[in-house]
């Protein structure tokens, strides 16, 4: 009897592997999403300025991967301690964004990561809780085209940041804080 | 005889069956190994504590809930606000450590949410006490050797976290730095108008090419935090009244 229960656990220890690694259909990337990775390769240092005139300089990075239909994107402050990641990359459904944002001092680390996958045109998180998809806004007379707006809040968890907006073409571009403070990009 | 290889063999091949699905259980994820209660049980065993030396503690005399008067860049006048002025014992990095050792650990918060500096020295019985600044991704790591020449800065990766790091021993002792560069020590600077006296000048190396500086004083604190591109972060206290 033992025995049998052995092999039982073996047996089913095994098909759960291969059902984790079993995958139904193709991997793509939407249409509506490629115009994320049409920027190509970038890395700059972009100037920030927060809603009391205080400016810090941000190092952002974008790596597409176009045989991959893949983008990683990733912006970090100086002085104010904002450190956020993007990646597009292709699912079943169309694709997935995901968006990982952290906050570290001595006494606080806050680390949220999650997905959003696509759908009938928009980006949606288990929840239901959607990433906003802004076709074009504007900010200090500049114009930004096809902008993701991230709240933490909204896919459980916000501690600091409310909002982020990313503009595909120049990325960072203003950032909501809990207290109604704001880091609006500075023009070049 | 043939009874006892039998039931040997059985037994040899039910152990390796369960070691084979035990390992396969574990590479699908499942965590059976972590207890809680074995760390807890390692901290209990701790014996020795050693607290700051009397003088190290003050970390620029910081009290809860004062303000600090700050200015940025000549443009700009703002408070930090002590939020955090913390006494203990460490292990991090060691749970199983022996011996202990007394920190003190002070956090300032701005305006700005993301503006915040922390501030910690930890007793070290290697080279007197270690202290280390973070003021947003920025992290200044040194010992207030007994020589006022201090000898260990970290660097930070402007993009992709730190590259530099100590190593500690079982104890929590630092037996090492990966990167290491003099700090200044000066006799005294004046901001403002105001003479601070035994000043630690600490730059930031990040691959040797930043310039980024701290001028941080064990009686005041963070006293200036100046960046390559010029802008800065500067104490900015109202002139002492003489004695009349």
């Amino acid at each position: 009897m033992r025995y049998l229960l052995m092999i039982a656990a073996v047996l089913a220890t095994l098909t759960s592997c291969s059902l984790q690694k079993d995958d139904a259909g193709e991997k793509y990337l939407a249409e509506d999403l490629r115009v994320f990775l049409d920027a190509g390769n970038t890395s700059d240092t972009i100037e920030m300025v927060d809603s009391f005139g205080m400016k810090d300089k941000f190092v952002q990075t974008r790596k597409v991967k176009r045989e991959e239909d893949r983008m990683d994107f990733r912006v970090k402050g100086d002085w104010f301690y904002l450190d956020m990641k993007i990646s597009i990359y292709p699912s079943t459904e169309g694709g997935f964004v995901e968006m990982t944002t952290s906050y570290e001092s001595l006494y606080q680390y806050y680390n949220t990561s999650k997905s959003f996958e696509y759908s009938d045109g928009e980006l949606v998180y288990d929840d239901g809780c959607k990433l906003g998809w802004i076709k074009s806004m504007y900010l200090d007379g500049a114009k930004y085209s096809d902008v993701l707006v991230f709240s933490p809040a909204c896919a459980g968890g916000g501690y600091k940041f409310d909002r982020m907006y990313y503009a595909a073409e120049e990325g960072l571009v203003r950032v909501d804080l809990s207290d109604s403070v704001s880091l609006f990009r500075v023009l070049d | 005889m043939m009874d006892v290889l039998v039931k040997a063999r059985t037994g040899l091949l039910g152990y390796f069956l369960c070691v084979v699905s035990v390992l396969l259980l574990a590479s699908c994820g499942l965590d059976l190994f972590s207890s809680d209660k074995d760390d807890d049980k390692e901290c209990a065993e701790t014996v020795d504590k050693v607290p700051l030396e009397p003088g190290l503690e003050e970390l620029g005399g910081y009290a809860l809930q004062q303000s600090i008067h700050y200015i940025y860049s000549d443009t700009l006048e703002f408070d930090m606000h002590v939020s955090v002025v913390e006494d203990g014992y460490d292990r991090s990095g060691c749970p199983d450590a022996q011996v202990i050792y007394g920190y003190r650990r002070v956090v300032l918060e701005g305006p700005n949410p993301l503006l915040s500096m922390g501030m910690s020295i930890k007793e070290d019985k290697l080279s007197d006490a270690a202290v280390h600044i973070m003021i947003g991704a920025y992290t200044f790591s040194f010992r207030a050797e007994t020589e006022k020449e201090v000898c260990k800065v970290l660097g930070q990766d402007a993009l992709y976290g730190r590259v530099g790091y100590c190593i500690a021993d079982e104890n929590c002792i630092t037996v090492g730095c990966s990167l290491s560069e003099k700090v200044s020590h000066l006799d005294s600077l004046k901001i403002n108008g105001i003479t601070y006296k035994d000043v630690f000048k600490v730059k930031h190396s990040v691959y040797g090419s930043n310039h980024d500086n701290i001028y941080f004083s064990a009686e005041k604190g963070l006293l200036r935090f100046e960046k390559e591109d010029g802008s800065f972060i500067e104490i900015r206290e109202k002139k002492r009244q003489g004695r009349k």
